[in-house]
């Protein structure tokens, strides 16, 4: 098992650092599932994490100029690794400025990923610094666990406003109630609401526009007025909002009636998708 | 005592409080006819701190308060939590202070520090010292075989690489090269602790001279709140050290201040079998 990345350019060393610092906002530990020619970073939805899941997508291309890795065997030509966002972020934050900055898997008192980079200085020699942050292998049998999640069959989608005024919004919500109902329908409009013994209080979206249905769409009699609506732990979509440092260039979200919702992010090169199941 | 700053030195003044806060719980202040001298020390002896202001870095500066005084000047001791917080907003300390005097009466057990603010407002604060006592750590820094001097920014840089929570850290030369990595003397956790290591070339110290191969493991805690009333002056630190199991001292000057803080060191920085590391103390006497 092997695995060896470089990242030169600046402007691609400080996206793929902000999409790793987002990531450590929305967990604490997740799985780095790497294959020849991209990276998840993959929280399965577990009862542990209260139902939460998240899969988040990027091209390695698109950030890495040199990349090699090689799975554990032929036919499962891929690596996933346990490990904490935080320690991944933070070792990447302290290099933005260095001329090149290696990615690699290694084994010094553990396995670890190591973070590798020359700094800049005044003085004709680089100044190295070297981050491990610690890993745990995870073995092959378990990987059935770490599938990209299918879609679920959804009752309504529908694009999402922007990501700042949801948050605002939510962060107002949570002082008064600690369950938030997402409720949207097929004509453009959301709807956010708490509701509790003294007080209710909604805040309405419009004209926010529906993604087109895909093939075989399974709404072909659903009436586009009706609403499918999911209660939330007001925390968990708190929790996934103050992540968000990049404003993306697609968000949506699928909600399954009473069910799941289905948050989508989708950025130029990196996509976010992150599940948020219903409490009764 | 009584002594008056200027403008913008009063910012200068309340980062070096700042600084000492993150060594000890106490603050001597100590005038004398080279200065006045702050001072702290760590609960533990393993840290100590010291600030002389020169008598030029006043607007006016004098020692005994009236003729009837005995020559002897006024030493006290005052609790870091009643000094602090006035010195806490240094943003708001430029915006508003014009002036700040300090003065120190033998006859009674107060420090009176009063701000002369913008618009006519002035602020008193009256602290009651614990004791007269003075506070002096001996460090023989001309007896340490390898000294560096590192440029303003260099030290704070690298020290960015590590976790703020991180507490020690060890520091390894050789004529050829120097390195520092986080320490962790928990064996429990050593499976899932990030390791950080950086490696820098003497090129980059303006005087780096390592007669001893050493390795000394400190507290960066302490080091940190000196680190960063050194840079915001943009001075650079002189670092005198040894071998493992003596203090480290790191020190700037400038004309019109110098500060010091000596660490102590950990005898026995490579064993990881040790569960109380023995480190030596800072030997810091009081003294009447």
């Amino acid at each position: 098992m092997r695995f060896r990345g470089k990242i030169v350019d600046v402007a691609c060393l400080n996206h793929f650092t902000r999409v790793v610092t987002t990531i450590s906002k929305l967990t604490k530990t997740c799985v780095l599932r790497l294959n020849p020619d991209k990276l998840f970073f993959v929280l399965s939805g577990k009862v542990a994490n209260g139902g939460v899941g998240m899969w988040c997508e990027l091209s390695q291309a698109n950030f890495f100029d040199e990349y090699q890795m090689e799975g554990c065997n032929p036919e499962n030509n891929e690596i996933c690794l346990e490990v904490v966002p935080e320690n991944l972020s933070r070792a990447l934050k302290t290099v933005q400025n260095a001329k090149s900055v290696k990615v690699k898997l290694t084994k010094k008192h553990c396995p670890c990923v190591t973070v590798s980079a020359e700094l800049p200085t005044l003085s004709s020699i680089s100044r190295v610094v070297t981050h491990d942050v610690p890993v745990d292998v995870i073995p092959t049998r378990l990987w059935h666990e770490l599938k990209e999640p299918s879609v679920p069959d959804f009752d309504v989608s529908i694009y999402l406003p922007p990501l700042k005024t949801i948050k605002n919004v939510v962060d107002r919500m949570k002082n008064l109630s600690n369950f938030l109902v997402i409720e949207a329908n097929m004509n453009g409009k959301m709807n956010l609401k708490i509701e509790t013994d003294l007080v209710s209080v909604t805040t309405h979206f419009r004209d926010l526009g529906n993604p087109p249905l895909g093939d075989g769409a399974s709404q072909g009699g659903r009436d586009p007025d009706s609403m499918a609506e999911v209660r939330v732990d007001v925390r968990k979509l708190q929790q996934f909002l103050v992540g968000q440092q990049v404003n993306p260039s697609k968000s949506m979200c699928n909600i399954v009636h009473q069910s799941v919702v289905h948050l989508i992010l989708l950025h130029e090169d990196v996509s976010l998708q992150y599940f948020i199941p219903s409490v009764a | 005592m009584k002594c008056i700053i200027e403008g913008k030195n009063v910012k200068v003044f309340g980062r070096a409080v700042q600084a000492l806060s993150r060594v000890g719980d106490e603050l001597w202040l100590d005038p004398s006819g080279k200065g006045l001298a702050l001072r702290s020390v760590s609960s533990a002896q393993s840290a100590y701190a010291c600030f002389i202001f020169s008598p030029l870095f006043f607007q006016q500066y004098s020692l005994g308060c009236a003729p009837k005084q005995s020559s002897e000047t006024v030493k006290c001791k005052l609790l870091m939590k009643s000094l602090l917080p006035l010195f806490r907003c240094l943003t708001s300390i430029e915006r508003n202070v014009e002036r700040c005097q300090i003065s120190v009466s033998a006859s009674s057990d107060w420090v009176i520090i009063q701000f002369f603010c913008r618009h006519g407002i002035t602020k008193t604060h009256n602290l009651r010292f614990q004791e007269k006592e003075a506070l002096q750590a001996e460090f023989a820094s001309h007896l340490c075989r390898n000294v560096l001097k590192a440029p303003a920014r260099l030290l704070g840089d690298v020290v960015m690489h590590f976790p703020p929570f991180q507490e020690e850290i060890t520091l390894s030369t050789t004529p050829l090269r120097l390195s520092l990595r986080n320490y962790d003397d928990s064996s429990e956790s050593k499976m899932k602790r990030m390791f950080t290591e950086m490696s820098l070339h003497p090129d980059e110290f303006e005087y780096f001279q390592v007669d001893v191969d050493s390795t000394i493991t400190f507290c960066l805690k302490e080091l940190r709140g000196f680190l960063s009333f050194t840079e915001s002056h943009c001075l650079p630190v002189s670092v005198h050290f040894d071998s493992a199991g003596k203090p480290v001292c790191f020190s700037v000057e400038d004309m019109l201040f110098e500060a010091t803080v000596v660490l102590a060191t950990l005898i026995e920085p490579e064993s990881t079998d040790s569960i109380q590391p023995a480190g030596t103390q800072v030997h810091a006497t009081s003294r009447y």
